[in-house]
């Protein structure tokens, strides 16, 4: 006798097995997000379980004890639900997970000393639910509809096992996995708009630098200045357009990075301070204290601080940077002190400012402080940026 | 003699600016002052009378603004010279007597110095704005509301379509200097543009007159009656 086909079932279990497929896919495609095989292997689970419901099965596997079956349906309903779970807890990025695999973990035990598999099943829905009240409240994209799913699936069961639906069960599965489908395009899209926004942000400070250094009246003045630097010392004239192209060079290498060595930093730094004292007639130093020599910032920051700091605070004499760094538990701090003058029109509210705000958000999102004003000896702008556990080289 | 006064912060520049400007002003008494900052260059100006002053202006900011106004509206001329090629135009409209963008060269200086010389009004000149000091407070007054301009001493009154006139701090050569042509100098005393004249009387035995818009009769010199009844036709 050959096997006995439920064309109906076949049908379910196909399109569970396509859906896993698509799940797959997207793991590979969308840097292996864990999300996606708990996705997967929730419906693999339930295309596993319309399967063992067939009578066929023991027919095609003679070997298979058919009491032994009833067992494998219950570790593919437990396999089921936890791969629920994992999907939310992985998706929406839940922090603290092991107290929601712990919790599962219990109700698991609890089921197999006696707990009925419907009561089970109803904690899981519950627990699930629970954790999604965290990205809802957080607003993430998805979640809302991941509910949606959830409470469908939960209607579409009971009412199957009420009798007013045929096929409820695996209808309501089908309307949670449509759901998640629709979340997961959700929060795919909405990481797309957020990867080009940073995108654009990072090309905006990119180009904001580059117009900072080669903008035109930076350069037209040290062009007039080199004009009579041509007529009257040669030799002073050749060292200047070398300090004018080392800058222009670094600035054009470091603009597109987020963070740079500090070291490339004080390069810039340095030849603007060398163009600067020949435009200015007037000496400037820079000196660094508690430094390893192996610490990143992002470009300019200290180029554009030194230059407001030039600009604003010598009239008519020379000036001392000190740039020292000063690593706590859980900050770093950079502090920027000259000795120029405070007093008077001290507007530096400007593009420079927030050229270095913008910089430290991008590298260091909500985690980073920038102050600035007068003190008793000049002026000092710190910066201070919390340290976040990870390999980081502040 | 002609007094000048740079004001320019970058030691180099204000070298070029020296050397240059003496090389310019060769045939021509001058004395010529170099300072570092506004400041001094205020406290300077507010002791000297001086014919001209070049001023390196950051005018990026609305700072740079205030400070040309301020300077427009003095009885020197101002000469910027600056890296923001882009603000010339606007320069020119609040009536700079000339705006050098940087760097520049011997030949654009001796252009400024030709205009600083020549009594005549620039073709290129496109002010808009005359900067009025008055109670030591700054007024801008648009041109199209000055009806014409009389001397007053070594100062010029402006009389306005409406309300009282008022007193600039520049000679009369020197705003006809900066005027946009069109504005007639019809008489030793009087500037006046050709658009604001209705007729022009000739009484004989050399005594010319111009009726304006508003009726207002300004004498016409013999010398300047020719020139202006054939522009004016």
């Amino acid at each position: 006798m050959g096997p006995t086909y439920d064309y109906t079932i076949t049908a379910i279990a196909a399109a569970l097995f396509a859906s896993a497929l698509i799940a797959v896919i997207l793991y590979f495609s969308l840097h292996r997000r864990v999300a996606y095989l708990f996705f997967a292997l929730y419906c693999v689970s339930h295309a596993a379980k319309v399967l063992m419901k067939f009578p066929w099965l023991t027919e095609e596997f003679p070997g298979l004890n058919p009491s032994a079956v009833p067992v494998i349906i219950y570790g593919i309903v437990i396999l089921g639900m936890l791969s629920m779970l994992g999907f939310i807890l992985f998706e929406y990025e839940i922090k603290g997970q092991w107290r929601w695999w712990t919790a599962a973990a219990s109700l698991c035990l609890l089921s197999l000393v006696g707990f009925q598999e419907g009561w089970y099943i109803n904690a899981m829905f519950a627990l699930c639910a629970g954790v999604l009240i965290l990205p809802i409240r957080r607003g993430q994209r998805g979640a809302v509809l991941t509910l949606v799913g959830l409470g469908g699936l939960a209607l579409c069961t009971y009412l199957g096992y009420r009798d007013f639906l045929n096929f409820g069960y695996f209808l309501g599965i089908f309307f949670f996995i449509f759901c998640l489908l629709l979340a997961v395009s959700q929060q795919i899209h909405s990481q797309i708009s957020q990867k080009q926004e940073a995108e654009i942000r990072s090309t905006q400070l990119e180009n904001q630098l580059l117009k900072q250094t080669i903008q035109p009246h930076f350069l037209l003045n040290s062009l007039t200045n080199l004009q009579e630097l041509i007529y009257s010392d040669v030799e002073a004239a050749g060292h200047f357009v070398q300090s004018l192209a080392q800058e222009l060079e670094l600035f054009c290498r470091v603009s597109a990075q987020p963070t740079i060595p500090l070291a490339t930093e004080l390069a810039l730094v340095e030849a603007h301070m060398r163009i600067m004292e020949v435009r200015k007639g007037q000496a400037f130093s820079l000196e660094t204290l508690g430094f390893r020599g192996e610490e990143y910032i992002p470009p300019g920051i200290l180029h554009t601080l030194v230059e407001n700091g030039i600009k604003h605070g010598y009239k008519d004499r020379g000036g001392r940077f000190v740039l020292s760094r000063r690593s706590e538990e859980q900050q770093v701090i950079y502090r920027l002190r000259n000795d120029g003058e405070t007093n008077g029109s001290d507007v530096r509210v400007g593009t420079g400012l927030r050229y270095v705000e913008a910089r430290l958000e991008e590298s260091y999102p909500q985690r980073w402080a920038f102050d600035y004003g007068p003190t008793a000896t000049g002026w000092e702008n710190r910066i201070t940026i919390q340290k976040n556990g990870k390999e980081e080289r502040l | 003699m002609i007094r000048g006064v740079i004001v320019e912060d970058e030691p180099l520049v204000a070298q070029r600016l020296e050397r240059m400007l003496g090389e310019a002003l060769v045939d021509h008494p001058f004395q010529l002052w170099s300072l570092r900052t506004l400041a001094e260059a205020r406290a300077f100006l507010d002791a000297h009378p001086v014919d001209v002053v070049f001023l390196d202006l950051n005018l990026h900011g609305e700072n740079g603004f205030d400070l040309l106004k301020e300077s427009v509206a003095q009885a020197y001329h101002t000469v910027v010279i600056s890296a923001y090629h882009d603000k010339a135009l606007q320069a020119f409209e609040y009536g700079v007597l000339d705006f050098i963008g940087k760097p520049f060269t011997h030949e654009r200086l001796q252009t400024a110095i030709y205009r600083l010389l020549d009594a005549k009004t620039t073709p290129t000149h496109q002010l808009k704005y005359l900067a009025v000091r008055t109670h030591g407070r700054l007024q801008i007054v648009p041109l199209q509301e000055v009806l014409y301009l009389q001397a007053h001493g070594a100062y010029s009154q402006l009389h306005m379509r409406e309300g009282t006139p008022l007193l600039h701090d520049k000679s009369l050569a020197k705003l006809q200097q900066i005027l946009p042509s069109g504005y007639e100098r019809i008489h030793k005393s009087y500037i006046v543009e050709l658009g604001r004249i209705r007729h022009l009387n000739n009484y004989g035995a050399g005594k010319y007159e111009a009726v304006l818009v508003n009726k207002e009769t300004l004498p016409v010199s013999r010398q300047a009656f020719k020139s202006l009844k054939l522009r004016w036709e």
